[in-house]
């Protein structure tokens, strides 16, 4: 049975019919759309599908969508304000941090999430910080360098 | 990949949640989810019904009493980490919580879930597709074989939570829930040491409440955690270590592993080790090899019952010395 | 490196993609829904080896919402091979959809289609398939045993194909030798782990035309084994690929994913969709080979090789995928990076019941190279000379040729390695580390690119259409397609380069193979040099099409005309000229209103070459590198640190700086999971963990430092130079490391991955606690 719940995305409120079985990652995917959060492993393993809901990085593959009544999500898309990039998102450009690209929606929200936590880390704490996304093109050297920059901005 | 059909409820109070599940057979608690989403999408497990608990109110906080410290239940990993008062109080938490899976995961597991974090094992969490389809039912499926140790006599999965060793070693309570009403039990009472029934609590119970005792005075504590990766994994072993020291002499010892066997153990012969005596590096090293006597870890995920064992000495010894440095910084 | 010389190649310019992919916006196969669309799902052998005695699918096809259900006798009887349609059409013996018998684990039987994801999975459920268990062999061993289970009838002993190469006088060579030896390799196996699962969109419209949005590496080569296995023209078939998530080797060829989403579109009549999961991909998604290398060495007192015998086992699983290519490109490793005037190379692939091997970056260099450089420091070792001055010794060299023909146009071993040692310290660090430290390095040299004629030979290796747009802008058509490493980048930085017009001002068609000239495929590191070399001479020729008219114009010479900041103007007179638009404008006025477009290709003579013996010359060209690794042991529990890992590589010119680094980064990161921790534990049949969560491949936790430093060799036959950068940094990660840890514990390692426990366990050994 579907059950229709309003999830508030990017700012957005949306009204979706949602069956229990539909995780988060499926509603925004084929629901709404926001094709930019991947699905990668659906595992809970490889942080792809890394969303921000309520400000923290979560895995929209492990939650259904019937659970998140209430809380503020926002995706990739939701990132660039007035058509302005993101200073992650300039800097993963700039730095060479995307090649496949499937990996990067993900890798951005988690550091878009831990920035506004930590705006100065170490690189260290930028390495712990993305360990929970993989990405099997960067050897990750530019991905931590273009989340460094941004610290420095 | 995507989860078969199922009827979900979201109870607001404690007593609704145990009548819904008492009432529909095949039924889950739903908390964080991150232990039973991947379970219930790879068809390991096929509950019909998902009592989703985390409406219910009043088991969501962390609260300072006179003698305890109460977590709520659905306290997440990621609250745990971020709260001044248990960094304070108790740090060796705070490390356990942060040591857990992702950042991504801790922010939505909870400490309820983490507690009752099912045994692990390559076989059992294996699909449909690599062998459930057609290996003969293992104990932990209801059947009578194992495939880890062929001929074994019982199930061997692996309890692998990396909080609850740390809280065992505080000696903390957990009030649990169920049809006859609240009980408040010591948290190692809920483990059963079985693989493939890990715990004592009935399928209606849920644990609602965490107590940890205050600590006393000169008491440290840590967690340490060696896993393959420095993210993502389960330990291979982990070590919850929590000291009384007066002076140079331990006064109490609680020394508590996780990933050696089907429920936490107690280091119970490298705690006595301890006990009265005066810190040194051959009382570590003892204590070590004390630990390392008892514990007879089975193999798992692709690790051999001697490296596990090896590592039980390696990682009391770390976590000792980690205590003691700790108690010269003064920490808690 | 002059600055001067290039106007966009070499610098850090990002690619021309990132934007969108920083937003999500990019379009990747499964972001791509159409009316109707249905999702479709394969049901796989849960047994190793079995003949299919009955297949009942009438309780699936009464679900509602299930549009299609397809076994093996709803397909034509044809077998597949990767190779079938260039050269190797006996390697054929895989059918998509199993017809009598399956023989590995995840070998697909039937595949059904439904209105959604979860319908889909409850019919296959609902699908029953009665076996006849049959014997099975799961390695090289098993499977060469004389009564081994034979698993394809026309391949007795399980050999699935062997190639070989022979020159000089063995015998001669070897008895002539002041020191000769013998030692046996094993590498496991290791999966792609591609972001993105294979996955494919088809559809298959009432005219009989089948168009497909597949991530693959081979558009063309898809177009052409599906039009072999589905038996319909070929001109039927469309293949468009959309941005992809990483492909390493893994999406080079044709799987069951894009024959059953194209059959279950026929015959449902509605777009169908099939995407891996991750276990699938694990499953039946291709693998690196194992390999069983067994290697025999004489040298010189002075460590110069003289002769070298060398024996591949490849564990191939239980089909051939692109096996022949994998043999041959084993043989072609033992020729480098080395000089071996006398050799005996042989490469046997096997059959074993296991997910079929295929490509992954570096196709079998990896492993033969652990092979090469850790028998070399044992040499070293045995002679008391350095590893790295032996390595300068045998290294391979513009001017080389070795015994099989592959010809060294540009650049040295010695100069990565002299630079290398330079780099790392390596004098001061070799053999006078503190216990538990170590350094050790490898080597590598990779072709640029295959001469796989699938084409034939009316067709050259590379071809580039490019057109000039009344807009100023120009677009450019290659059939090249960008897996995530970055080629459309190159390809438009070269586009730029030669035209002297913006990068933003090149447009780059991904592939359709309606639309696109004829391209073979993203693999062996041949975009750079082939479909580069094709990109100059078209945009060359365009070039000079504007020049003829624009020098009408301002009445100058053609030849004095010059290209730059998007603009055409005479040498020594910016002034004097006009903008890069208006030259389109002029060309057209004076082409009676043409469009003005060119073409380029590559297809250079390189002499006569036989994939079957690895005789002639293998590539265009070959690039070189060298590696450092530095790693700490921890006795207590046997882990690995590495400290750091210093990369020297010769690509000839860097083309995109930013890429060029994030390719060595990349394959580094590929190696060291490689070596130390990637593993799949097996058992009948059967993975144990085909997960992300069980198998370790690297997080950011694991890799360390990297440092890269570039050769500039500027090869005779490279696009402005270049070569290739994109697989050869792999392959001596793994020795570098094993080389270290040996110069750290004294423990020599011969196989692969490298774990804590067999450190440990060796450590205890070694002190008599075992």
């Amino acid at each position: 049975m579907k059950k229709i719940i309003e999830l508030n995305v990017n700012g957005e409120k949306h009204e979706v019919a949602v069956a229990p079985n539909q995780t988060l990652l499926e509603v925004l995917r084929e629901d709404l759309h926001l094709t930019g959060t991947k699905e990668s492993c659906d595992l809970g393993s490889c942080g792809s599908c890394t969303v921000l809901m309520d400000g923290n990085a979560v895995l929209a593959c492990m939650i259904l969508a019937v659970d998140v009544k209430g809380k503020e999500i926002l995706t990739i898309e939701g990132l660039a304000q007035n058509n302005e990039l993101h200073p992650l998102q300039k800097s993963f450009h700039e730095k060479g941090a995307v090649q496949c690209g499937y990996c990067t929606s993900g890798m951005i929200m988690t550091a878009k999430a831990f920035l506004d936590k930590q705006p100065n880390p170490t690189k260290n704490e930028v390495k712990e910080a993305i360990s929970g996304n993989l990405c099997r093109c960067t050897g990750y050297a530019k991905i931590v360098e273009a989340i460094l920059s941004v610290k420095q901005a | 990949m995507r989860l078969p059909h199922f009827e979900y409820f979201e109870p607001e109070t404690l007593k609704s949640a145990v009548n819904l599940i008492l009432k529909n057979k095949e039924s889950k608690f739903l908390a964080g989810g991150t232990d039973l989403m991947p379970k219930f999408k790879k068809g390991v497990i096929r509950p019909e019904v998902l009592i989703n608990i985390k409406e219910i109110t009043g088991i969501n906080s962390i609260k300072e009493e006179k003698n305890y410290l109460k977590i709520g239940a659905l306290v997440t990993l990621g609250e745990i980490e971020d709260s001044p008062l248990i960094n304070q109080v108790f740090p060796s938490i705070v490390e356990a919580a942060h040591s857990v899976a992702t950042q991504q995961l801790r922010n939505t597991a909870t400490l309820g879930g983490n507690l009752c974090q099912d045994t692990r094992c390559l076989y059992f969490d294996n699909s449909y597709l690599f062998g459930q389809s057609i290996w003969e039912k293992c104990f932990k499926r209801g059947g009578n074989v194992c495939h880890l140790v062929k001929k074994g006599k019982k199930c061997l999965a692996v309890y692998s939570g990396d909080v609850a060793p740390v809280l065992l070693a505080l000696n903390a309570k957990v009030q649990v829930v169920g049809s006859s009403g609240k009980r408040l039990i010591s948290l190692s009472e809920i483990y059963s040491g079985k693989g493939d029934n890990a715990f004592t609590l009935l399928p209606e119970e849920l644990i609602a409440e965490i107590h940890v005792p205050k600590p006393k005075p000169s008491s440290y504590g840590t967690y340490v955690k060696f896993r393959e990766r420095g993210s993502i994994d389960f330990p291979i072993v982990g070590i919850a270590a929590y000291l009384t020291i007066n002076k140079d002499t331990i006064k109490d010892a609680n020394i508590w592993l996780t990933s050696v066997g089907s429920a936490p153990v107690e280091a119970v012969e490298a705690e006595s080790v301890l006990k009265g005596a005066n810190i040194s590096t051959d009382l570590i090293e003892k204590s070590a090899n004390q630990a390392y006597q008892q514990i007879a870890p089975v193999p798992n995920h692709g690790y051999s019952a001697w490296y596990i064992k090896e590592m039980v000495k390696v990682f009391v010894k770390r976590a000792l010395i980690k205590v003691m440095e700790n108690a010269r910084g003064g920490q808690s | 490196m002059k600055q001067s010389e290039f106007a966009i190649i070499g610098k850090p310019i990002p690619r021309i993609d990132g934007m969108i992919k920083t937003k999500g916006e990019a379009l990747y196969t499964t972001d791509i829904s159409l009316p109707g669309m249905l999702y479709g799902k394969m049901l796989r052998s849960p047994y190793p080896h079995a003949k299919i005695l009955r297949i009942d699918t009438s309780k699936a096809e009464k679900i509602r919402g299930v549009k299609a259900v397809i076994t093996g006798k709803d397909t034509p009887d044809i077998k597949y091979g990767c190779m079938m349609v260039f050269g190797f059409p006996e390697a054929s013996d895989q059918y998509f959809l199993a017809r009598d018998r399956v023989r590995f684990v995840g070998d697909p039987v039937c595949a059904v289609a439904a209105t959604d994801e979860s319908i889909a999975t409850e019919a296959l459920e609902q699908i029953v398939v009665e076996y006849e268990e049959l014997p099975a062999v799961f390695s090289i061993e098993e499977a060469t045993k004389p009564d081994a289970v034979m698993l394809h009838e026309n391949n007795p002993g399980n050999i699935s194909i062997g190639v070989a190469y022979k020159s000089g006088d063995m015998e001669k060579a070897f008895k002539e030798a002041y020191y000769v030896r013998e030692d046996t390799f094993n590498t496991q196996l290791v999966q792609n782990c591609c972001m993105e699962p294979q996955v494919c969109l088809s559809n298959f419209d009432s005219s009989g035309k089948l168009t497909m949005w597949s991530s693959t590496q081979a558009p063309f080569l898809q177009k052409m084994l599906m039009s072999a296995v589905l038996d319909i023209p070929q001109e039927n078939v469309r293949v468009i690929k959309p941005h992809m998530g990483g492909g390493f080797g893994a999406k080079a060829e044709l799987f069951a994913v894009h024959y059953c989403a194209a059959l279950l579109s026929r015959q449902s009549g509605r777009p169908v969709l099939i995407c891996h999961t991750r276990e699938e991909e694990f499953a039946a998604s291709a693998m690196r080979h194992p390999m069983r290398i067994e290697l025999k060495i004489g040298v010189k007192k002075d460590g110069t090789i003289i002769a070298r015998k060398g024996t591949n086992w490849l564990d191939g699983g239980a089909y051939n995928s692109l096996g022949p290519q994998a043999a041959a490109d084993s043989l072609m490793f033992l020729s480098l990076p080395y000089r071996q005037p006398n050799v005996d190379f042989q490469s046997i692939r096997v059959y074993t019941n296991r997910s079929p091997s295929g490509a992954m970056r570096g196709l079998t260099g990896p492993q033969v190279q652990l092979a090469t450089d850790i028998q070399l420091d044992i040499v070293a070792e045995e002679l008391g000379m350095d590893p790295l001055d032996i390595k300068i010794k045998n290294g391979l060299k513009a001017g080389d040729v070795t015994a099989s023909g592959l010809k060294m146009k540009s650049g040295s071993i010695e100069e990565c390695l002299q630079k290398i040692a330079e780099e790392s310290e390596w004098k001061n660090k070799y053999g006078k580390l503190p216990p538990l430290r170590g350094i050790g390095v490898g080597c590598n040299s990779f072709p640029c690119g295959t001469r796989v004629l699938m084409f034939g030979p009316a067709t050259a290796l590379a071809t580039a259409l490019i057109r000039a747009n009344i807009d100023g802008t120009v677009t450019i058509n290659t059939g090249a397609s960008d897996i995530g490493q970055g080629s459309d980048t190159v390809i438009c930085l070269m586009t730029s380069e030669v035209l002297g017009i913006k990068m933003e001002d090149v447009r780059n068609m991904p592939p359709d193979t309606d639309l696109s000239p004829p391209d073979y495929y993203t693999a062996s590191s041949r975009v750079t040099m082939m479909v580069g070399n094709a990109v100059i001479n078209a945009a060359t020729a365009l070039k000079a099409k504007l020049f003829e008219a624009v020098s009408k114009q301002l009445e100058a010479n053609a030849k004095d005309l010059e290209a730059g900041d998007s603009r055409i103007y005479v040498k020594g007179s910016p002034e004097k000229g006009v903008s890069f638009r208006e030259a389109v404008e002029i060309c057209q006025m004076l082409n009676g209103g043409s469009t003005i477009t060119a073409q380029g290709n590559f297809d250079p003579d390189l002499g006569p070459f036989d994939l079957r013996t690895g005789e002639g010359d293998y590539s265009p060209s070959y690039s070189f590198g060298a590696q450092v690794a530095e790693v700490e042991i921890d006795p207590d529990t046997g882990r690995v640190k590495i400290e750091r890992i210093l990369r020297v590589h010769d690509c000839g010119r860097v083309i995109s700086l930013l890429g060029a680094q994030g390719q060595l980064e990349g394959s580094v990161a590929l190696g060291i999971g490689g070596a130390l921790s990637e593993k799949l534990f097996f058992e009948e049949g059967r993975y144990l963990n085909p997960s992300f969560l069980d198998y370790k491949f690297p997080t950011s936790m694991e890799i360390p430092d990297m440092e890269n430093t570039f050769v500039e060799s500027n090869d005779p036959v490279g696009p402005f130079g270049a070569k290739e950068v994109g697989e050869g940094c792999i392959n001596p990660v793994a020795p570098a490391i094993l080389g270290a840890i040996y110069n750290a514990t004294g423990l020599r390692f011969k196989e692969l991955p490298v774990t804590p426990e067999m450190i440990l366990k060796g450590l205890k050994k070694m002190k008599g606690e075992e």
